[in-house]
Order: C-alpha cells, then structure tokens, then sequence
C-alpha cells in the first residue's frame, strides 16, 4: 500500500483529489466546450458593440416592431398548436386502449425527420395557388384557396412537424407519473375528469413546460417554412440582411434581439415549471398504470390520430412522391445528389461524433462534481440550445473572418456550428445515461484498488456507452436538416441535401428538390428508428435537446 | 499484522456547510473485531463511514489504518490505496459484469493464476458456486448480497466496512443472512465495522456497539454495557424499550411516585434538591393486583413467552412492564408496581 499525501501548497488552496476536484481529463474538455459555447455570442457582443449608428437608429423603427409581433405571433400559435395536438395523443397512446397504440406512438414521432422547409415546399405545392388541391377541386368551381403564405401557411407546417418534440416529453412524463396518485384521487370522490384535471395534468406541468419550450425554441430558429412561407420572422429577416445589405452589422444587432427573445422563452419556462421537479421522487418500479378504456369514444380518437399521422406524414410522403416520379420523368439531374449526400452525411457526422465525445466529460463534471464551475458550464451549454442557427452562424462567420483565417470557408467552422447548437442534445442524453449508474458503482471499484481514471473507463465508459450513442445519433439527425447555418458556413459550392432542396424549392422547381428531401429523411429515419426503438425498450425518452 | 488498532479515529469532524454531519468522532476497531455503529438515521453513521474509505476528507482529525495515517491534516490517500473494503447498502455490483468478474475486479494486481485460486476460494466462502457467469440482475436480493460481500474480501482488505448491508431484503432472509455473513467475517478474523439503525441487528452482530446522534458518538462499549449502563438518555432510547420516571433526590435516594429508590449515575454526582429521571426496563417491576393500587392498565400485549402490560401510573405517564405470560390482569385493572430486584436504578440530570 502506497501512500500518496498531497503536496502542501494544493492543500493550502483547498484541492481536494477525491471529494470535490474533477480530474483534469473531465475539467480540461468541458471547460474548452463552455468557452466554445460561449463564442458566438461573446462575437455577436463585439460586432454589435462595433455596429454603426444607422444599424442601431433600425432596431427602433416600426418595421422592427412589426417583425417582432410575427415571431411572437407565430411562436405563440405553434406552441398552443402543437399542445392540443401532443397532449391528447401522448394520453391516448400512453394511457388507453386505443387500437394500433404502438403503431400510432411510432407515427406520431416520425415528422421529426421531416425538415421544416421539406414540409412547407409540399404544402405549397398542395395548398398554393394553382397547387394541386385547386387543381383536383378546380372543376368543381372552386377557383379560389385561401391564402397559405403567411401565418397560416408557416403555423401549419411547423405545428404538424414540431409537436412530435412535446409528445415525446409528455409520453415519457405520463408513463413516469405514479399512478397511486390517482388512484388516491378516485378513492377520494373524484370523478375521471376532475382527477385528470386536478391531479394529472397539475403534476405533469414541468412537462408541459419543458415540452412547449423545445416547440418554442424550435420556431423562434425556424428558417425553411417562414422563409417559404414568406412570412418575415427575424430569422428570415436577419438572413436577408446578411446576404443583401452592405452594413452587416445591422444582422448582429437584429440577432442580439432574439437572444432576447430566447431569454424570454426560457424565463417563461422556469416560471411555469417553478420548483416541482421532472421527476417521481420514489424512486423504483411502481406498478402499471390502469389502462383506460375508450369505449365508443375510441372512433374520435382513432380520426383524431389519423389526422395528425395523415396531414404531418402520409400526405408529404404522398406528395413527395409524386414529386419524384415527375422529376425523373422530365429528366431533372440526379448526378449531384452524391456530392450532396457525402457532404451532408460528413459534416453531420463529424458533428455527431464531436458531440458525443466532448459530451461525456461534461457530463460527468455536471453530474459527479457539483459545484461553482459545473453548474456555470451546464447553463453555458444552454447557449447553443436557445439560439437559432442563423445567429449562431452569424457570429462565426464574424470570428472566422476576422480571427480564424484558416478555419473561415472550411467545413470544419460548419461542424463547429453544428456542435455549438446542438451540443445540448448530446449532453442531454449522456447525463440521463450517468443518471442511470449509481456514484456507489464508481466508488465500489475505487474501494477496490483502481485509480479514477480506470474506474471511468472501465466502469463508467461502458454503463453510459448507449446513451452517448443516442446523443451522437440525435446531434447526427439534427444537423443534418440544419438549413440556415449551413447556408451561412457552407464554403462555397459546399451543397448538402439541405441546400439542395432549399434552393430548388425556393425557386418552385418542387421536381428538382424531391429526390435530395427524399434522401435526407431517409438517412435521417437511420438515427430515428434508433431513438424509437429505445424509447420502446426503456420506457422513457430523452428529450431531443 | 500489528496488534494495535486496524482502523483509528481522532476528533474526526466532517462539515457540509453549516452543518456537522461527523463531529469530534474517535474510536479504535481492534483487530478481528465486529463494531457496530447504531444511530437513526441523519446521525452521520454512513458519513463516518465514508470518511474511512476515503471518499470524503474530513476537516478536522485523523483517520489511520493500521497504525498509517490516511486522513490528516496533510494527507488524503485516495480510497484505492487504503486497502479498505466497504459493501454499500445498494451492494453498488457492476452490471454489465459477471458475478466472477465481479468479484476478481479488485484482483487486478495478481496473476491470472493467482486471482482464479482466490475467486475459487471466496465463492466457495459465501456458497456462490454454479452462479459464476451469471450477471448480477439474474440473482436473487440475497445472493447480491453474497457477491457484494465476496467483491469486498476478494482482495483480502485490513477492515470491511458494512453499510446497512440488510436493509434491501426481506425481513425473513434478514436473519439467516446476517447470521451466516458475520459467520464469515469472524471465522476469518475480518475486521469490521457495521452501520444500522436497527437495535436488533446491532445487538446480534456486534462485539461492542457505539451510538451516534447527529454526527456525535455518544457511547462505544459492549452490547450488554450499553443496555445496562447507557451513557445518556439518547443511548437508552438507541438501546432498547425503556421508560423513564421522574423523581427528585432527597437522602441519597430518589423520590417517585412509585416509591423511593437506590440509584446511581453514571456522569457525576446528583446532590439533594436534583430532578432526575430514572432508567426503568420492561423487567425491573412486578405488577401486582391491588384494590387500592393507583396505576391502572391500559394494555395488553401477549407475546407466547410474555406478556407487556401498559401501566398508566398516577401522573399519567406509562410504563410498559414485562410480565409472565399467564398473568391474569384485565385491562382496567388497579395495581401497584414492585420492583423485581432491589438494584440501583441509573439516573440522568433532569434539570
């Protein structure tokens, strides 16, 4: 037995090898990820601080207020949207004997594979002027649609591809909830609906609050369905800033705006969650909930879900469809579609594997070793999962111009954007999978004789291995959809899958943008089933960032 | 091995904020002994523990194992150079090892040869054969147990430490296991040291049981010790069902309501004029029918081999009294209480 004492000096400044100081090799990686995280917004800072008079005297005309109200409009209507949509469905597949449940929980979460600008190019094409459903109804005399551009046409889409990230927190929060408490309910005098009212949805709140900030967050960083859409929300805006004004400035100024709004959202969110915590606090297996049964009230419920798989899944695979078929039959190219999938595929999986991998370390920080430097890096990793690509995009374009020459039209400043805004995703899924092993285990092989280095890797490594695969699965399938910063940071004539349908539907030529959309939701459904099939095994989901 | 102490505590305190989870804790375990640390829990027993293999430092004191200091002033040896063992209350097995794998992981210094012999040996000490490749989720609560317990003494450790190692199972199993794993320990000369919050575990297992209350030991001495003569009102509690009665010292004896009686004390001198409260067990008064006895019973309790009455007495204030089981007495009933011996009783400053 080798004793090992401590030097006096680290002694002297309060370093703690066992209780409370990190190894270096978990602080070193998660502090150069907090400072990653950190960019964007520290350049977005200092180019507006640099940022002419005129580009400040902007943000106080009407036209900013106006653009202000659409975002707020449109996140407003998305999230209220997307909650009377996820909430009924996460009860019916999670609590009742609806027929087809599994079938109905798989569906209900595919959209996500949809990008938001896939899904507004087909309802366009459906729902737009001379689109096909004027078409088909034009011998009826219809000759009129209602307008789809605008906040019908962007709410619509998003809502249809954005619930599925609420379902997904509300089914894992009710098959988490305990069922004791509503039986304590019923047993009590409370009818169904007065429990459900007064006891389920109340507990489930933190849910409801989680869930509707992913939906709000994801809108506020929409960039495919409002620019399609033409309805001018600030992304929209501070992208057409970017490309068309001479005062570049004036985009970082507009970007510093939804950083407020970002706040905002979160700030709503903590105060409507409020102290109760995610979790059951009895911890263990509880019994199976009673399943509720339907009834006659099974046929709304069963239309109901076909609506929702209809409208947000078999109807843009419909039209997709027939939008391949007339592609390849009036000869549209199909060549570049290799380029554009190797491209998109590299740069989505290099941010993939750079998420996992730096999400490990972090996680443990923030897990095992509680304190002043872990709580301030967990929030600071929040920045990425706030901010919508094009400001994120934005800011590194400035750094990677002034200061990182090298770095500036590569791929690897677009990795970088990936993994800045979707790190969140992987440390998410990394730290439910530490959550999972119990500190006893790690301490348990330390008693044993190993050094905390072994322990990690042969311990720890392998009991989170899933769950850091998951996160690199999750950033993989996000960044490959991701639009606008890869329009941003993409080095010229750099074409993914995602540029390739943007710029051809942008532009109408729905034949030309079907085979690349195709592609993409077929590789990102790779990672998807993934998730799905774990959700199934486990129980319960991490939350996609 | 020397033959002082395996493991010895100085003034160990251990702060979180504000709060003392350990304070100014000192005890020695002896070599091949059984030390059971009983305390409710929040009185700093598992913390003690901790303290000892080393996953916490403590801010005052010293720990040594060994006659080596490990924790001190200027020394932390981190829990893998310290040579203690310890079994934690979820048993903590690795599950994506084998029960075999489990128990050779703190091996890792042997030769394969060597680590084979002794993973042989130690199955064959907790009766694990036939269950080598099984993964821990495919064992029963108790023979997680048994795996935890061979993991710990695999690598032939200076001291175990147990904590709350019974909790997690079923309260019939509880006894034929805790019997069979201090078989263990004792056959082997192992030293260790045992947490519970459960009076009867601490008192079938231990050579001598020290009582914590919110971080202080208040007593460390053999079981029978700390039943007879316990330290403070606290250890009495600890220690088993007693009732407390009130009196006051008037000539050397102390004067109730149900009498005046010898007694002593074990933390000085009480004067004439002291309010005390004496230590009464459920064996120390005979009761008996009497017409005009004023304590009345409130209860009956019949346990096969006895009977525990509740006895209201005058003031209000009951005593539960153990009596043979074919005592007679109705609920109701009016009696007077005797004492069974005429022994001291031991008495506490109430004032």
């Amino acid at each position: 037995m080798q004793a090992v004492s401590r030097p006096l000096i680290l002694r002297a400044v309060g370093y703690r090898p066992t209780a409370s100081g990190a190894p270096f090799v978990v602080w070193g990686p998660a502090v150069l990820v907090g400072v990653a995280m950190l960019l964007p917004l520290f350049y977005l800072l200092v180019r507006s601080m640099g940022a002419s008079a005129e580009a400040w005297e902007l943000l106080f005309r009407a036209h900013t207020a106006q653009t202000l109200g659409r975002t707020a409009l449109l996140i407003a209507t998305v999230t209220l949207g997307s909650a009377a949509i996820a909430i009924p469905l996460a009860w019916l597949t999670v609590r009742t004997d609806l027929p087809l449940r599994g079938m109905w929980s798989v569906l209900g979460v595919l959209p996500l594979v949809v990008p938001s600008y896939v899904g507004a190019f087909l309802f366009i094409s459906v729902l737009g002027p001379r689109g096909m459903l004027q078409q088909a109804l034009g011998p009826l005399g219809v000759d009129r649609l209602p307008e789809v551009y605008g906040l019908p046409g962007a709410s619509l889409t998003l809502v249809l591809l954005s619930y599925p990230y609420l379902l997904l927190v509300m089914r894992g929060a009710w098959a988490n909830l305990d069922p004791a408490t509503e039986d304590s309910a019923r047993s009590l005098g409370h009818g169904s609906w007065s429990t459900m009212l007064r006891v389920t949805l109340p507990q489930l709140r933190p849910a409801i609050a989680v869930g509707s900030l992913l939906v709000a967050l994801y809108t506020l960083s929409d960039f495919g369905a409002v620019s399609l859409m033409e309805f001018p929300t600030f992304t929209w805006v501070i992208f057409q800033q970017y490309e068309s004004a001479f005062d570049r400035s004036i985009a970082s100024v507009l970007s510093l705006v939804v950083v407020g709004i970002a706040l905002v959202i979160l700030l709503l969110e903590s105060q409507t969650r409020g102290r109760l915590s995610y979790y059951r606090t009895g911890a263990g297996a509880s019994r199976r909930p009673r399943v509720v049964r339907l009834g006659r009230w099974k046929w709304p419920a069963l239309s109901l879900c076909a609506a929702v798989v209809g409208l947000s899944l078999a109807l843009p695979t419909a039209v997709l469809l027939h939008w391949l078929v007339r592609g390849v039959l009036a000869g549209e190219p199909m060549l570049f579609l290799f380029a554009a999938t190797w491209n998109s595929l590299m740069a989505a999986g290099l941010a993939g594997v750079a998420a996992a991998a730096f999400s490990v370390p972090l996680a443990v920080l923030v897990v095992r070793y509680p304190g002043v430097l872990s709580r301030l890096l967990d929030r600071v990793t929040f920045v990425g999962f706030a901010l919508p690509g094009v400001v994120v995009a934005l800011a590194l374009v400035f750094f990677g111009a002034n200061y990182a020459r090298p770095l500036y039209q590569t791929t690897w400043l677009l990795v970088f954007a990936y993994v800045v805004l979707f790190f969140p995703a992987a440390l998410g899924a990394t730290r439910a999978a530490l959550h999972q092993v119990s500190p006893r285990i790690e301490e348990a092989a330390r008693g044993l004789g190993w050094g905390s280095g072994q322990v990690m890797r042969a311990i720890t490594l392998p009991l989170v291995r899933s769950g850091v695969l998951m996160g690199g699965a999750l950033v993989f399938l996000v960044s490959m959809k991701e639009l606008p910063a890869t329009l941003i940071l993409g080095p010229l004539g750099f074409e993914t899958l995602a540029t390739a349908v943007w710029s051809a539907s942008s532009e109408a030529f729905f034949a030309r943008a079907a085979a690349p959309a195709l592609t993409l939701i077929l590789i990102s459904s790779v990672p998807m089933a993934y998730l799905v099939t774990r959700e199934r095994k486990n129980g319960r989901v991490e939350t996609l960032g | 091995m020397t033959n002082g102490p395996v493991v010895e505590c100085r003034g160990v305190t251990k702060r979180y904020g504000a709060v003392e989870a350990v304070s100014g804790v000192s005890f020695a375990l002896r070599p091949g002994e059984i030390l059971s640390i009983l305390g409710p829990s929040g009185s700093g027993k598992t913390t003690a523990l901790r303290l000892i293999a080393g996953f916490e430092s403590p801010d005052e004191g010293e720990i040594s194992v060994q006659g080596k200091t490990v924790s001190g002033p200027l020394v932390h040896v981190p829990p893998d150079h310290r040579n203690v063992g310890m079994v934690f209350q979820e048993y903590a097995l690795f599950p994506h090892k084998t029960v075999a794998e489990n128990v050779t992981f703190g091996l890792h210094r042997l030769t394969s040869e060597q680590r084979e012999r002794r993973l042989a040996e130690v199955i064959e000490l907790v009766r694990l054969g036939g269950l080598e490749h099984r993964y821990p989720h495919e064992l029963s609560g108790g023979q997680q147990q048994r795996v935890a317990v061979a993991r710990t003494i695999a690598p032939r450790p200076d001291a175990v430490l147990l904590d709350e190692p019974f909790s997690n199972l079923d309260v019939g199993m509880r006894r034929d296991l805790r019997r069979e794993l201090t078989g263990i320990l004792r056959e082997n000369g192992i030293a260790t040291i045992f947490v519970t919050h459960d009076r009867e575990e601490a008192f079938a297992i231990a050579d001598r049981i020290g009582v914590m209350n919110d971080g202080r030991l208040e007593q460390m001495d053999a079981p029978d010790v700390v039943y007879r003569m316990p330290a403070t009102p606290f250890v009495a509690k600890m220690a088993g069902t007693s009732d407390f009665i009130a009196g006051e010292v008037r000539d050397g004896l102390a004067i109730t309501e149900l009498g005046r009686f010898p007694f002593t004390s074990s933390n000085g001198a009480l004067g004439d004029g002291a309010s005390v409260m004496l230590l009464v067990h459920p064996d120390d008064f005979q009761v008996v029918p009497h017409v005009e006895g004023r304590a009345v019973v409130r209860a009956r309790e019949f346990l096969g081999d006895a009977t525990v009455l509740d006895v209201q007495m005058p003031s209000g204030a009951t005593l539960r009294c153990r009596q043979h089981s074919h005592s007679t007495l109705e609920l109701g009933a009016q009696v007077t209480l005797i004492p069974a011996t005429g022994k001291a009783f031991l008495a506490f400053d109430a004032s």
